[in-house]
């Protein structure tokens, strides 16, 4: 777990160095940690993923504690809670791809409520919705896909690591 | 033991139900966009540039009828309570006069033979002001 997270943790500052062509976009990249940790063990562990990599993320961005913290935080672990319950509901209907999109849109719409209740106390907030919505329909197939590609890495490397196989 | 990962293309990978769930999020993300759009605030303020010149800022409100010089004569802009339009322009092509009606902010009609612009500003663009992690 504590190498999920640190993964998690250089993917997060490897993504701030890439330029965004959308400024309001952002790949999401360490999503992918949350995914893998839930595909490998269960709901509990990705939350805590999650949960880790996003508090260490605002350490080291100094934000810690600060508004955007509070908005990715529960953004975070609203989409691992959405992600582990579609996945137990959907099972072998969705692959991990519509799992990590639903992550992705769920994540960016409770950001958006988060910002609204903390921050901006304005309805012209969720103008911003296709936005954040559009992007993320991309962005949540490609880290999908990453996460499956890596677990497949995983699985050929050490075939009996995780506990929760799908 | 054989792995449920294997490498595979995203063609292969989809499910009916993944592919259904793209479309979907798609038709609300497009649909999203129509409807905020419906509900975006209209600009406040038209400001009109002959050349390089700021010729006139009207709000946006006020029945008024402007008419601007330029190279090839006049053009004429009308502001009333729906936006504002060209109603007659000297230019041969007649782009200004078909853009018809403006009223968001950031929209504008350019007359470029008779070098007019027409911008709609709102009060203030907000910034986005932090990024999360």
């Amino acid at each position: 777990m504590a190498v999920l997270i640190t993964a998690g943790l250089l993917l997060f500052l490897f993504e701030s160095l890439i330029p965004r062509p959308l400024p309001w976009a952002k790949p999401g990249f360490s999503q992918m940690v949350t995914l893998i940790a839930l595909y490998l063990w269960g709901w509990r562990e990705a939350v805590t993923v999650v949960a880790a990599r996003v508090s260490l993320a605002a350490l080291i961005a100094g934000s810690f504690a600060g508004p955007a913290f509070w908005i990715a935080l529960p953004s975070g672990i609203c989409a691992a809670l959405i992600m582990a319950g579609c996945r137990a509901v959907a099972g072998e209907r969705l692959s991990i791809i519509g799992i990590s999109m639903i992550g992705a849109l769920t994540h960016n719409l409770v950001q958006l409520v988060a910002a609204w209740l903390l921050l901006v106390q304005q309805p012209q907030i969720f103008y911003l919705f296709p936005l954040l919505w559009l992007p993320a329909i991309v962005t949540g197939i490609l880290v999908g896909w990453l996460a499956h590609a890596s677990l497949t890495l995983l699985h050929r490397v050490s075939p009996s690591w995780g506990t929760n196989r799908a | 033991m054989a792995s449920k990962h294997q490498p595979s293309s995203l063609a292969v990978l989809l499910t009916r139900y993944d592919r259904l769930l793209i479309v979907v999020a798609l038709l609300t993300g497009v649909c999203s966009w129509f409807l905020v759009r419906q509900f975006q605030p209209r600009g406040e303020t038209v400001e009109i540039h002959a050349g390089e010149m700021l010729f006139a800022r009207y709000a946006l409100h006020h029945y008024q009828l402007v008419q601007v010089p330029g190279p090839r004569g006049v053009t004429s802009v009308m502001i009333d309570r729906n936006g504002v339009r060209v109603l007659a322009s000297p230019c041969p092509g007649k782009e200004c006069v078909h853009s018809g009606i403006v009223r968001r902010s950031g929209q504008m009609i350019v007359c470029v033979p008779n070098r007019v612009v027409i911008k709609i500003v709102a009060r203030k663009d907000l910034p986005w002001d932090m990024i999360t992690q």
